[in-house]
């Protein structure tokens, strides 16, 4: 293994709102970087994830992003940002 | 020489791997914690897990450091997850024959839904045709007291019906796992594909070993019955199997071969068998 600077991945959390119903993200990516979390947990009920903010997404694997850009094409509230890797500080 | 054997127990007869132990299943989970007793530390959970990146601890922060081109704080942080988590059993790849045995006593079962995939793809499984996972074991009878594991509800099997639904996801391309959710019992029974199983790619991508370690078994071609058909290729998730040009048949790397058995349930032709791991010296303690 030799040092890669990764993509930077941005995410505007007040424009993707509800990531687990949209998911376009998550099931488009090829090396499958994002993940989605709910923020809000009620005993024996499933979360609305149609309620703005009840999920959120996350960017859990940035080493396996190639900035490919599939994410921000498909994002339909243009909540994704991704910017190519900084230059290696070595 | 079975790893967990060694932490769990053998099984009930000579040579039987610990998951054909019935003690191996859920009795740890009617001890619950003092109060104010700590939960056993979660290895690769981020604690500011709402944050959209840079978190602090564990596997995240390894993952920060390669993503930045940092290797030496990324090899030191796995180096730490391991050594940790050498100590305890983890999840285990299991073999389809071998989870028949298992599912012949391991009652009760239900399935339900995988959080991997849910946290990975968005994946939602909200009926029995579409969960693939099963919790496995006497916890199961109490699953409502940790609803917030269980949303999306469970569905009880019967030993023919769990074994059906084994069969099911076995010829969809799911290898198969005894999880243990990091504890010392076995928890569930995992159906997983890279990249969306977080125990699979932890392994395969980060180095994470202990968190999912191989069957007891190696999966050996004989390449007098294999006729290079193909029909093997593409269900390997630890990137061990590919067409070998050169002989025209399935090759199996026995290092990378998690063993199991996704080929061999896929092969027509008898041609893939099982190795018993602590039979062959330079495999017997590849874990």
């Amino acid at each position: 293994m030799y040092p890669v600077v990764a993509p930077t991945i941005k995410i505007d959390q007040q424009r993707c709102l509800v990531p687990f119903a949209c998911k376009r993200c998550l099931q488009t990516c090829p090396t499958a970087v994002f993940s989605v979390h709910e923020t809000k947990m009620v005993r024996m009920e499933e979360t609305d994830k149609y309620e703005a903010g009840t999920y959120r997404l996350r960017v859990a694997f940035r080493d396996k992003c190639s900035a490919c850009m599939r994410c921000v094409d498909v994002c339909p509230e243009n909540a994704l940002t991704v910017l190519p890797p900084a230059a290696v500080a070595s | 020489m079975c790893r967990m054997c060694d932490m769990l127990g053998g099984g009930t007869n000579p040579g039987e791997a610990w998951y054909l132990n019935p003690k191996n299943y859920s009795n740890r989970m009617y001890k619950l914690r003092e109060p104010g007793q700590r939960p056993t530390e979660q290895l690769g959970n981020s604690p500011n897990r709402g944050a959209d990146q840079a978190p602090t601890v564990g596997l995240p922060q390894a993952i920060e450091a390669k993503a930045s081109g940092d290797l030496a704080t990324f090899n030191q942080v796995i180096g730490e997850m391991n050594r940790r988590t050498a100590l305890r059993p983890g999840s285990q790849v299991v073999p389809m024959f071998e989870i028949m045995k298992v599912l012949d006593f391991g009652m009760p079962v239900a399935a339900m839904m995988c959080i991997c995939r849910k946290t990975t793809r968005g994946v939602e499984e909200c009926n029995l045709s579409e969960y693939s996972g099963m919790g496995l074991g006497t916890g199961m009878l109490k699953w409502e007291r940790w609803p917030e594991r269980y949303r999306g509800g469970v569905e009880f099997l019967s030993t023919k019906q769990a074994k059906e639904w084994v069969e099911y996801w076995d010829k969809k391309g799911m290898m198969h796992s005894l999880m243990q959710e990091g504890g010392d019992f076995i928890g569930g029974l995992c159906n997983c594909d890279y990249p969306d199983c977080l125990l699979i790619r932890n392994r395969v991508d980060y180095g994470l070993w202990a968190q999912l370690v191989k069957s007891e078994y190696v999966c050996f071609v004989d390449w007098e019955k294999c006729n290079g058909c193909g029909d093997c290729l593409g269900r390997c998730s630890f990137n061990a199997l590919k067409f070998e040009t050169t002989m025209e048949k399935a090759h199996i790397d026995q290092f990378n071969c998690f063993g199991c058995g996704l080929c061999e349930t896929a092969c027509p032709r008898d041609a893939i068998s099982y190795l018993d791991r602590k039979k062959v010296p330079g495999l017997a303690n590849v874990w």
